[in-house]
């Protein structure tokens, strides 16, 4: 008889979405949890190797925000003890990036507290992005800005950027509660839109916010049907100051079961272990390592991560290589899967998007160009 | 001596030499006589329509938030008259004003170092405009010296805070054209919209270079209206001033200590303006006193000018007496669950105040914090509306189109009920 975590494995190695009842069962505790990681391992290894990508976190723009996220340390009437400053400057960015790159992060992820950017801080971004790419031409921009309007993905895309970040965070269900300033639609829309733009979506959860198994695996759907190039899967920080503050409900098992059951829901998109890793997962993290292919560098948003040399250590420790900027995160089965879907779009913005990357490498041979 | 003082010959003498507040002279509605206070009642010399005690709905203008005649307080104010009622500011300093401008500085934003401590809110207000353009003028920018507001606002009565009240509605029309020409921008909505914002950002854009501050009261516009607003606004405007580079001054006058929820209104939104004024509550409504807070950028700006000096001295400036009696106060605030009994208060004007939304002519009822309104679709008739409100035993003062309600926190769930029993019944008479 076949187990449930041999199904799994075997579904996600061909692709396949695990059912919500596989999903429940994971999440509720069936497996040992070292078979729920080696089965979950399987898949990681077919598609990613023993390759981690790192990723580094730069805050262009930290509170203030109009926002009232309740996870969030940079909310509206947030009494966080935070840094909280305006638009840093792009040589000030690209000088932080720099460091990161030379630390062997691959990818850069910009990211501004805020609705959503005016169209003014389009162009702060633009010029960042310049300065990044100017230093480091390989290096993969990613941006987080919130919320877009009308031909801003178009013109992050023009400018260079790789990615477009925006989390659903939460089931479609919750999300009311942990948010009254937007919508769970709004942030579907703004993925959309960067995607029909050409930018690689990136969109990924927070986890320890009240949600239930099937909060849970919602949103593992709700993901998919997005088809991300990549998921960020955050442990909530609980700030002081904050309405979720002093919230301690993930345990170590259960952030692992939860890395485990993303990466059968997203078998060859990048997992990347996010805000949080240290202090839920605590002497576990190595073990997500198994689970997940990606991780940030250094500090996060608004808090600090551990040391960028010990990250480095348990990677080497763990018997895990850190990704190189010549080599592609995805697999090239994903690539061409993507190339196929966003050209198909049809629409006036899809044809734009074609022509801006006629003038890039082609998607399986440049480097990091996975989008 | 032997003349004999009784109430109708105080109310004499007062129609004949004293002038009330926003009145002509003599006054056409006699005011009540009031002998004392203590709790959250006014007791008055005679009965006026039989009644002789009143339960105050509205804390002596948002200040008495402790009530009247409270033991700690009145024991503060004695322990100071023991040592000295006033000192000069200049050249002296005190114990009581070095204690309450560290406590203030706690209690307010972080980025807020400085207190400047004044007579009066109005007083506040024009210290705070004056910093703002000697700050601009001292970083070499002296065409930066218009404010920027939103219309429907109040800051004062004095002649500058009134060029930022609002110009058409408000109760200084009259001086329009006799005031400084500050910058207006259109009313706050209620609720936040992102085209509102974009209209900010179009008004202070096309003015930055004359403009030294941009000054608002946050999240609830006082006697300009009583509106409320949603603090998504503070935040856009924190970052509107700091892209265009002029300071934000938030006048906290009303809006601090409590009444709104939040300490201060600005904790709405979480961040922190360049300059804040405070005053009203800040001695529990037993004496007059105000504060005008700033960042260490301010006062840096300031004194590396030309003029390093900010040349204001009220001669009553950091009375200790004031001061002392602040202090108190503010333990008093901070040492209560007063988020708690705001919510309490809250909750009761809100269930307390609805069935106005039943009354003809009743446009709005609205409950902010501590703060209840009822909005009429009509100017009130602040006679009848003010003795329908002492007949049933509450002092509320109406004014324009408004009946509002912004009671002492320690006012009890009976008497609150009470309060709104009475607002229902001003907004039906008047």
């Amino acid at each position: 008889m076949t187990t449930l975590l041999e199904t799994l494995t075997e579904k996600a190695l061909r692709r396949e979405t695990p059912t919500r009842e596989e999903a429940m069962a994971v999440l509720g505790g069936e497996g040992e949890l070292l078979d729920v990681v080696a089965a979950a391992a399987r898949v990681r290894r077919e598609f990613f190797g023993n390759r981690v990508k790192l990723n580094t976190i730069i805050n262009m723009k930290s509170g203030m925000c109009p926002e009232d996220c309740s996870y969030c340390s940079q909310r509206l009437g947030s009494k966080a003890e935070i840094l909280k400053y305006t638009w840093i400057s792009p040589e000030e960015a690209a000088e932080h990036a720099g460091r990161a790159v030379r630390a062997g992060a691959k990818r850069v992820c910009l990211v501004a507290s805020g609705r959503g950017p005016g169209d003014r801080d389009i162009t702060r971004i633009e010029n960042t992005i310049a300065a990044v790419k100017g230093d480091h031409p390989d290096v993969e921009v990613c941006v987080c800005l919130g919320l877009l309007g009308e031909g801003q993905a178009e013109r992050l895309a023009d400018a260079g950027a790789h990615a477009y970040s925006h989390n659903l965070n939460t089931s479609e269900e919750r999300y009311a509660d942990i948010c009254s300033t937007h919508t769970f639609a709004d942030r579907v829309d703004t993925l959309r839109r960067a995607t029909e733009a050409g930018l690689s979506p990136c969109s990924g959860a927070i986890f320890g916010m009240g949600e239930s198994d099937e909060d849970i695996v919602d949103l593992a759907f709700a993901l998919r049907e997005l088809d991300p190039d990549s998921v960020p899967v955050n442990f909530l920080i609980p700030f002081d100051g904050t309405p979720l503050g002093g919230r301690w409900e993930l345990t170590p098992d259960r952030c692992v079961r939860i890395l485990a059951l993303f990466r059968f829901f997203f078998p060859d998109v990048e997992v990347r272990l996010a805000g949080g890793r240290e202090i839920h997962l605590r002497s576990l993290q190595p073990l997500a390592l198994h689970l997940a292919n990606s991780i940030f560098l250094g500090d996060y948003l608004t808090s600090e991560g551990q040391p960028g040399a010990d990250d480095l250590q348990m990677i080497a420790d763990s018997g895990f290589v850190v990704e190189g900027a010549d080599e592609p995160t995805l697999p090239a089965a994903r690539h061409d899967l993507v190339t196929i879907r966003r050209r198909g779009a049809g629409s006036a913005k899809a044809r734009r998007a074609e022509a801006v990357r006629q003038g890039e490498p082609a998607a399986a041979d440049g480097p990091g160009a996975d989008g | 001596m032997g003349e004999d003082l009784t109430p109708a010959r105080l109310l004499e003498l007062d129609r004949d030499h004293v002038w009330h507040p926003y009145a002509p002279m003599p006054g056409r509605i006699p005011p009540l006589l009031v002998e004392s206070a203590a709790g959250v009642r006014l007791r008055l010399a005679q009965p006026a329509y039989g009644v002789s005690e009143l339960v105050d709905g509205m804390s002596s203008w948002w200040s008495a938030i402790h009530g009247y005649a409270h033991p700690v307080l009145d024991a503060a104010a004695r322990d100071q008259l023991g040592r000295m009622s006033h000192v000069m500011f200049g050249g002296l300093t005190h114990e009581p004003a070095i204690l309450l401008a560290r406590r203030l500085v706690e209690i307010t934003p972080e980025p807020l170092q400085h207190v400047f401590f004044s007579d009066s809110g109005s007083v506040s207000v024009e210290v705070a405009m004056k910093m703002a353009l000697q700050y601009q003028r001292s970083r070499g920018l002296p065409g930066r010296r218009r404010l920027l507001t939103w219309r429907g606002g109040y800051h004062g009565d004095t002649w500058h805070p009134m060029s930022v009240c609002d110009p058409d509605g408000g109760m200084h029309t009259l001086w329009s054209r006799a005031l400084p020409a500050q910058v207006f921008a259109d009313p706050p909505p209620a609720e936040f919209s992102q085209a509102y914002v974009d209209h900010l950002d179009a008004v202070l854009g096309a003015h930055a270079d004359e403009v030294a501050a941009v000054i608002v009261e946050p999240v609830v516009q006082n006697a300009g209206g009583m509106r409320f607003h949603s603090p998504r606004y503070l935040t856009a405007l924190r970052e509107l001033t700091t892209a265009h580079d002029v300071l934000l001054i938030f006048d906290e006058i009303a809006t601090g200590f409590g009444r709104t929820g939040e300490l201060f209104a600005a904790g709405h939104a979480g961040v922190s303006p360049d300059v804040m004024c405070l005053g009203k509550a800040l001695t529990g409504g037993y004496l007059s006193m105000a504060a005008t807070l700033c960042t260490e950028r301010v006062a840096e700006g300031i004194a590396g000018g030309e003029v390093p000096v900010l040349a204001h001295g009220p001669t009553f400036m950091a009375n200790p007496l004031a001061a002392a009696v602040a202090a108190a106060s503010l333990d008093l605030l901070l040492e209560s669950d007063w988020r708690t009994e705001v919510g309490r208060v809250s909750a009761a004007l809100s269930a307390g105040l609805a069935p106005a939304r039943d009354v003809p002519g009743v446009r709005d009822v609205r409950v902010l914090g501590a703060i209840g309104v009822v909005q009429l679709d009509h100017e009130v008739d602040m006679a009848a509306a003010t003795r329908a409100a002492v007949e049933r035993g509450v002092w509320l003062r109406p004014f324009r189109d408004l009946v509002y309600t912004m009671p002492p926190y320690v006012t009890g769930d009976e008497d609150l009920a009470r309060i709104c029993a009475a607002a229902v019944a001003a907004a039906e008479a008047g």
